[in-house]
């Protein structure tokens, strides 16, 4: 069930990614969602990615120093 | 400044390869500037006559001998590449990082819109460079820091002493609404837990003119591109910000403590009281204590023996930014914006301090105005979710380093636009990817690379050198002098198709 849930909210993410940049300007207001929601969404998304390489990734960012 | 204040963004990005872990950056990041470039401006020299960096603020110059060879940008060499972008931007390789140093706006609003397009076009230049991967942050944990440079022009007649007590007050407490937030405490994250900038852990003297060792918190850098009676003031404490909110806020609210620097009469003593109020005894210890501070409680120690926190001097600094601007009659559209959001901002923050971690964590719309606190949420959502207890879990900080990765059209920020205030708009950013600024030299810069790309040789800040023929049919070179950064703007240059090109 949970699973499910998960996978739909993954699905509306990737049909929002097609729409890409041209999508009106929303201000702060206008997609109000439940506190939280919005950002469980993303998390779900991301979460197996950052179960599985998070250590590697996280290692793997060296950089050099700049200004 | 009836025109406004000439402002921009120098931000420099880190970049890693997906498919080559082990890639050398400056490697990668010559291969993005070189996929940056236009095909038709790849040609273009940048001309480094009007560099200057041991030139002191503080008076005099510094031997090029005593400096250290990172401070010599304008040595042979120095720059590995650089491009003339077509929007009057300049996008290079600074030591080993792609950067991009925005054209010259005048206002806040105008400079994100700048500082936006450049992540755009950056992040298309790291596609075609063979999917490079882009962050927009300043650490990467393991002591390495690179900067998110502000510029602002000012009045050259303001002590250089005066402008470096106001701004340190501001700098080390501004941080509480322009923090972009960090995983991570210390320059190689020694501690574990959540700070509220990435940037304060390597900021670790009060003034110098140094930016990549020892870096200071007000820089001395004095070059200012512009006629004399100007001083460009660069400033590098600041972070990368990939929300709207605190970008205008850390550029406008800077912009107007500049302004109250420059008025005279009343604002005078407005200046004085506020560096008699709250200077700072120790503005480094400060600034790490006030990043390191989630409960934005802790009092910071004053010079004259008290003591108060960042959030209570930011209101005294509001409130005089306030008074001044009502004093000068010096009224303008995005400096009332500014005002409006920097109230805003303190609001937010008196609620976050008041709320404990549920509280916080319910707090939509001041999350989409403070990055720091979006950014805790999503950390701490997740921690939850995963009963992670330790905040040194390589988890939290793979979240971190996700929210910094610059990918138009997928990344987290863009994911959560719904949710974020934004004040930028998509069609001017796309704009701006193309098309100077308008009301600065910027415009002409970039009228002159539409127009006679093939004719352009060089070009500086200051001024663009074109290669033309004579009546005689000789080979000469002409100069075009933009030293007055609100000059060749477009409404001065409307009619007048000559200064361009012949």
């Amino acid at each position: 069930m949970a699973e499910a849930s998960q996978q739909g909210r993954r699905m509306a993410v990737g049909q929002q990614q097609e729409q890409e940049e041209d999508l009106p300007q929303t201000g702060a207001h206008e997609q109000d969602q439940a506190a939280g929601s919005d950002l469980d969404a993303v998390l779900d998304d991301i979460e197996t990615t950052l179960e599985t390489n998070a250590k590697e990734y996280v290692q793997g960012f060296v950089q050099k120093g700049g200004q | 400044m009836s025109a406004g204040r000439v402002i921009g963004t120098e931000t420099e990005y880190a970049i890693a390869d997906p498919g080559d872990p082990g890639a050398d950056p400056r490697a990668l990041a010559l291969r993005l500037v070189r996929a940056a470039a236009q095909p038709d401006l790849a040609h273009i020299r940048w001309d480094y006559g009007g560099e200057d960096p041991v030139n002191d603020a503080r008076g005099g110059r510094l031997p090029r001998s005593a400096a250290a060879p990172s401070m010599l940008t304008d040595a042979p060499g120095a720059r590995l590449i650089d491009v003339a972008a077509a929007n009057g931007a300049r996008i290079y390789v600074d030591h080993a990082h792609p950067e991009y140093a925005s054209a010259e706006t005048v206002n806040a609003f105008d400079a994100l819109v700048q500082d936006r397009a450049g992540d755009r076009m950056m992040a298309q230049a790291a596609e075609r460079a063979g999917d490079l991967a882009l962050y927009k942050n300043n650490v990467d944990g393991k002591g390495a820091a690179w900067g998110s440079h502000e510029n602002y022009l000012m009045d050259r007649a303001v002590p250089f002493a005066r402008v470096a007590a106001l701004m340190t007050i501001h700098f080390v407490t501004r941080q509480i609404y322009t923090g972009s937030g960090r995983v991570g405490l210390g320059p190689r994250s020694e501690g574990a837990g959540f700070q509220l900038s990435q940037r304060a852990d390597y900021l670790t003297s009060r003034i110098g003119l140094q930016t990549t060792f020892g870096r200071p918190i007000i820089n001395t850098r004095d070059e200012s591109h512009a006629g004399p009676g100007s001083r460009r003031l660069h400033v590098i404490v600041g972070d990368a910000n990939r929300l709207d909110a605190p970008l205008v806020l850390k550029l406008g609210t800077t912009d107007l403590l500049l302004g109250l620097l420059e008025s005279e009469g009343d604002s005078t003593s407005l200046v004085d009281e506020l560096l008699d109020r709250w200077m700072l005894d120790d503005p480094v210890a400060a600034l790490h204590t006030v990043s390191h501070d989630v409960t934005l409680t802790k009092p910071l120690a004053l010079a004259n023996g008290g003591f108060a926190d960042a959030l209570a001097i930011q209101k005294a600094l509001l409130g005089a930014a306030r008074q001044g601007r009502r004093d000068a009659d010096r009224p303008g559209p995005a400096g009332d914006r500014v005002l409006k959001l920097w109230d805003q901002a303190l609001e937010d923050l008196a609620l976050v301090r008041s709320g404990d971690d549920e509280a916080r964590l319910a707090m939509h719309d001041q999350a989409g105005r403070l990055e720091w606190l979006l950014k805790w949420q999503l950390l701490e959502r997740l921690r939850r979710r995963r009963s992670i207890s330790d905040w040194s879990d390589p988890r939290l900080a793979a979240l971190d380093l996700a929210w910094a990765r610059v990918d138009p059209g997928r990344d987290l920020p863009w994911r959560l636009r719904g949710s974020v205030l934004r004040l930028a708009d998509s069609d001017q950013i796309t704009r701006a990817m193309d098309q100077g600024p308008e009301q600065t030299r910027a415009w002409c810069r970039s009228q002159l690379l539409h127009r006679c790309p093939d004719a352009v040789r060089a070009v500086s800040w200051s001024r663009v050198i074109l290669e033309e023929r004579g009546s005689d049919g000789e080979p000469g070179t002409r100069v075009v002098d933009l030293s007055d950064p609100l000059g060749h703007t477009r409404s001065s240059c409307r009619d007048d198709r000559d200064i361009y090109c012949r």
